[in-house]
């Protein structure tokens, strides 16, 4: 179709700037070629708009009054001030479960994982400067604050997908399911059983009871096929229907393992939880640039395009794990940990909340990662991660 | 977006529910009508809108970019209708409340005729599986079109240049002319 039929058309509508419209009307009066086109394309522009007017809502089907729907809707969001309420009440043990030894955890900590690092992007102009297989392994931590907005529209995501259902923006397949965590006697019989040096802290915090009770959790490993269909619809879901998903992506794989690891807890009126595990890792296809994957991720999370692009042009996107954080619920810093820089996470005191004000220590050496939480103020829990050996 | 509306986005922005309320009650209406012609039930087309505007209010249009607010309503209310469609139960759920419409149970004041109803029933079914061929964008520059946005709202909620809505709605027509013809010669 030619463009003038699209001048033409917007001339029926009187779509055009007032300039055009008048040299279109006097070229109109002199070209019977144009005109006789005009004709056409006013008839079926009826037409349709004939066909189409059925459409239309009449009569019962008109809209409620807008008073009305806005009740409904606040309704609606005064239910789902209190569903954040609950699921505030849940933050402290969320740390907790990013490393703990289930699969439903494991499966949705890497799901943010991956959603965040490796989901939206494959650059075609990437492609050929990353011929290779991308692995990712965790060797740093980056938190990036999270809008309370968008956490409760990734906790409502959440819900709607359901465990089962594994990852929203894709076909999953467990390559080897974990099983559960074995009850192991020492600290010996879980180096042994797990294959990696485990370590206790030395000096517990005041009220945090020893010995811990020792569990092993073995491997696990899954595949994620991205369906296209499926993330452009996540995108959707979260408020980001701006973010377009390359159709390059769909039915990439990516495969994730995460190792055997070992989990260590203490009783005691303030608790205490280790657990050390092997850097998770996961393989992207060829020609997935992380930074890039980063950067719409990061926006699907909620940061502005700019915030984005700076946030994933400074993070090693191929060592770092990002943990989201919602910024009213938990607060970070960097800190000095076990002699590498680790993070430490603190819940904020809620108002009316029966639930203690908990830390958690995040930090990597020698390939090991390690996630320290108890409700020990976080002196003590950083002299217990330091008494490690 | 006018003045007044920026100022109200950015009230809102700050956590100004008043200023909410007056967006929704300015936009409210042209969301559900939209979506109404996307879905073709009352009770599905009000669900979708207020999930419009729950997106909005959980993630509020940051202030210091430039919004058209409504062009971000309607490509939001476009997705989530498209969504529903895609959506194997709530097909069937559409499919059996317009059936249950077409009954005349819940209309009798405005189609008394049951005949009429029917007729008409089938007749949007017939439009709605023509759209249903097209291509995602065409189906939508129509329904927006029929529903009245400018060219330069299409443009915006469609992501393509204001200069092409001519020639992408000639397409878009023309398309729609030419299923429509196929299926009612077979």
């Amino acid at each position: 179709m030619s463009r003038e039929d699209g001048l033409l058309r917007a001339y029926l509508d009187h779509e055009l700037p007032p300039g055009e419209h008048a040299a279109l009307d006097a070229h109109l009066a002199t070209c019977r070629v144009c005109q006789s086109r005009l004709e056409e394309l006013a008839a079926q522009a009826t037409l349709v708009g004939n066909r189409l007017a059925i459409l239309e809502p009449t009569g019962a089907e008109v809209a409620p009054s807008a008073r009305q729907a806005w009740a409904h809707l606040q309704h609606r969001v005064a239910a789902m001030r209190r569903a954040e309420f609950t699921w505030r009440e849940r933050l402290d043990t969320t740390m907790t479960k990013l490393f703990t030894g289930r699969w439903r955890p494991v499966l949705v900590g890497l799901a943010a994982l991956v959603l965040i690092v490796t989901l939206f992007s494959l650059e075609p102009v990437q492609v050929a400067a990353n011929q290779f297989l991308g692995v990712f392994r965790v060797r740093k931590f980056a938190v990036i604050s999270l809008d309370p907005a968008q956490v409760q529209r990734l906790r409502d995501l959440e819900a709607s997908v359901g465990a089962s259902q594994g990852f929203p923006f894709g076909e999953t397949k467990t390559l080897k399911e974990p099983g559960k965590p074995q009850m192991v006697a020492s600290v010996d019989e879980a180096r042994a059983y797990s294959g990696f040096p485990v370590r206790l802290p030395g000096l517990l915090p005041p009220g945090v009871d020893g010995p811990p009770v020792l569990r092993v959790q073995d491997a696990g490993a899954g595949q994620m096929t991205v369906d296209r269909a499926k993330a452009q619809a996540l995108l959707d879901a979260i408020g980001r229907s701006d973010l377009q998903i390359p159709a390059a992506l769909d039915g990439a794989t990516i495969e994730f393992t995460f190792p055997k690891s070992v989990i260590a807890d203490y009783s005691g009126p303030v608790g205490l939880h280790l657990i050390q595990v092997p850097g998770p890792s996961v393989n992207l296809p060829p020609g997935v640039d992380l930074a890039q994957l980063g950067e719409i991720g990061l926006q699907a999370v909620g940061m502005s395009r700019d915030e984005a692009r700076r946030m994933a042009g400074a993070i090693d996107w191929h060592n770092t794990l990002v943990i989201p954080l919602p910024s009213d619920m938990a607060s970070f810093q960097e800190v000095s940990v076990d002699g590498v820089t680790g993070i430490l996470i603190s819940t904020r005191p809620q108002a009316n909340r029966r639930s203690q004000v908990s830390h958690s220590l995040m930090w990597a050496k020698n390939g090991i990662v390690y996630n320290l939480t108890g409700r020990s103020d976080p002196a003590n829990l950083l002299a217990a991660a330091n008494s490690l050996k | 977006m006018t003045a007044s509306e920026a100022l109200l986005l950015q009230r809102f922005w700050q956590g100004d529910q008043a200023s909410f309320e007056a967006l929704f009650l300015t936009h409210y209406p042209r969301v559900y009508a939209i979506l109404f012609r996307l879905v073709g039930t009352r009770e599905e087309a009000e669900d979708l809108a207020q999930d419009v505007f729950v997106q909005l209010y959980r993630h509020p249009l940051h202030p210091s970019r430039e919004h058209n607010l409504a062009a971000w309503l309607y490509r939001v209310a476009m997705n989530l209708g498209y969504n529903a469609l895609r959506s194997e139960r709530r097909l069937a759920t559409r499919r059996a409340a317009l059936a249950g419409e077409s009954n005349a149970e819940a209309q009798p004041a405005s189609f008394p005729d049951p005949a009429a109803e029917t007729m008409r029933a089938e007749e949007r079914a017939q439009v709605q599986a023509v759209l249903s061929q097209l291509p995602p964008q065409q189906a939508q520059l129509l329904l927006l079109r029929q529903a009245g946005l400018s060219y330069r709202e299409l443009a915006e909620v469609l992501g393509v240049a204001p200069g092409s809505v001519g020639t992408l709605l000639a397409r878009a027509e023309r398309a729609f002319a030419a299923v429509w013809e196929k299926r009612s010669g077979t």
